[in-house]
């Protein structure tokens, strides 16, 4: 449908603006993530840190007066566990993942760079077509992550891809640099490179609701294994070695 | 879960998910221009999620192929995709941040050539 309008599009106008926020002893790591996304995200707005005492709900509340339509909690645990909710505000649906393989924009590693408020290329694996919760994750994710066109905080030029990737049923987010051929000998199309600049971050579903932040669940991940469960095994797992050695 | 529990009973209502995404759906009625999104020919495959050149290089690969298309669409409506190389505006990263970025660069080089 590219390039012609349209009667649906004729009265379309993007309006997605993302509320920002995180519970209350979210670390230096998660809460860097969160401001590297708001980076990527002219269209959001931040609010103040929840807290985690009090109900999810509330964050609708949030959201409505801020005029939002959509929502990334950053919900911290234990100051080691971090779980981000996908919502949109205020009928649903909502997501919940653990997130994991967190690298923020401040490692050096990544060298790539690039305008803040371009609208990035979003690059989605075709896994997401596979199955029915992957479709509903891909539109969400589009939502959220696409600029709105001709955003007063957007510019007007190329130079970045958003890519999603499905590998062994978690969510893989990464953020490249686009950079042109500087002797532009090719084609423009066939001699790009891209220079990874961040964040990025790995999302396990664990839970998908009907609602914003509640809600039927229509979606549970029985492969997921809480951080909890995880370090009480090995725990366990210890526990049997020093008993293995004293008898 | 391991340690031989058994596993937790799945929700999957098929149903349910493809009512919501009824609910919502936009980018796909639009013209690619409102989303920018495009998706991969082939589903992005890596045998081995632990091996992070494996990993990485597959995903280096599907966002280089809607980079590619993106650049495509872009010449072949005439849009001026690329900034001007005059243009300064404010970038993700700071010129301080790109400075030490440039400075670990150089350090891993001067690292390997010692090495050799």
């Amino acid at each position: 449908a590219a390039g012609h309008v349209t009667p649906a599009s004729q009265g379309f106008k993007n309006k997605e603006k993302v509320l920002l926020l995180s519970s209350r002893g979210i670390t230096y790591r998660f809460r860097h993530l969160m401001l590297d996304l708001g980076q990527l995200l002219p269209h959001s707005k931040r609010d103040a840190k929840l807290d985690t005492k009090s109900e999810r709900g509330v964050i609708n509340e949030v959201a409505d007066m801020k005029g939002c339509t959509s929502v990334l909690y950053f919900e911290a645990r234990k100051h080691k566990d971090l779980y981000l909710w996908l919502a949109k505000a205020p009928g649903g649906p909502s997501v919940k993942f653990h997130v994991t393989n967190v690298h923020t924009l401040e490692e050096l590693k990544l060298s790539g760079n690039h305008l803040r408020g371009s609208r990035p290329v979003l690059s989605f694996d075709r896994n997401f077509e596979e199955q029915p919760h992957l479709q509903l994750l891909k539109e969400m994710f589009t939502q959220m992550f696409a600029t709105p066109k001709r955003h007063h905080k957007s510019k007007p030029f190329f130079d970045h891809v958003t890519s999603f990737s499905v590998v062994d049923g978690r969510v893989w987010l990464r953020n490249y640099q686009v950079v042109p051929d500087p002797d532009k000998k090719k084609e423009a199309a066939e001699g790009l490179a891209l220079v990874e600049v961040g964040p990025r971050a790995c999302l396990q579903p664990i839970k998908m609701f009907a609602g914003s932040f509640g809600g039927p669940v229509i979606y549970e991940n029985a492969e997921y294994v809480s951080p909890n469960t995880i370090r009480s095994m090995l725990k366990r797992q210890q526990q049997g070695k020093y008993v293995a050695k004293v008898q | 879960g391991g340690g031989g529990e058994p596993l937790r009973q799945a929700i999957y209502n098929v149903e349910a998910l493809h009512d919501k995404l009824e609910d919502i759906a936009w980018s796909e009625e639009q013209p690619w221009e409102e989303s920018l999104a495009l998706t991969s020919t082939a589903p992005t495959a890596v045998a081995n999620a632990e091996d992070d050149l494996e990993r990485e290089l597959a995903f280096y690969n599907q966002a280089l192929e809607a980079a590619q298309t993106a650049v495509q669409r872009f010449e072949a409506a005439g849009l001026a995709w690329q900034r001007p190389a005059d243009y300064y505006a404010e970038m993700v990263k700071s010129d301080e941040h790109m400075a030490k970025v440039k400075e670990q660069l150089l350090f891993e080089k001067q690292q390997i050539e010692a090495a050799e």
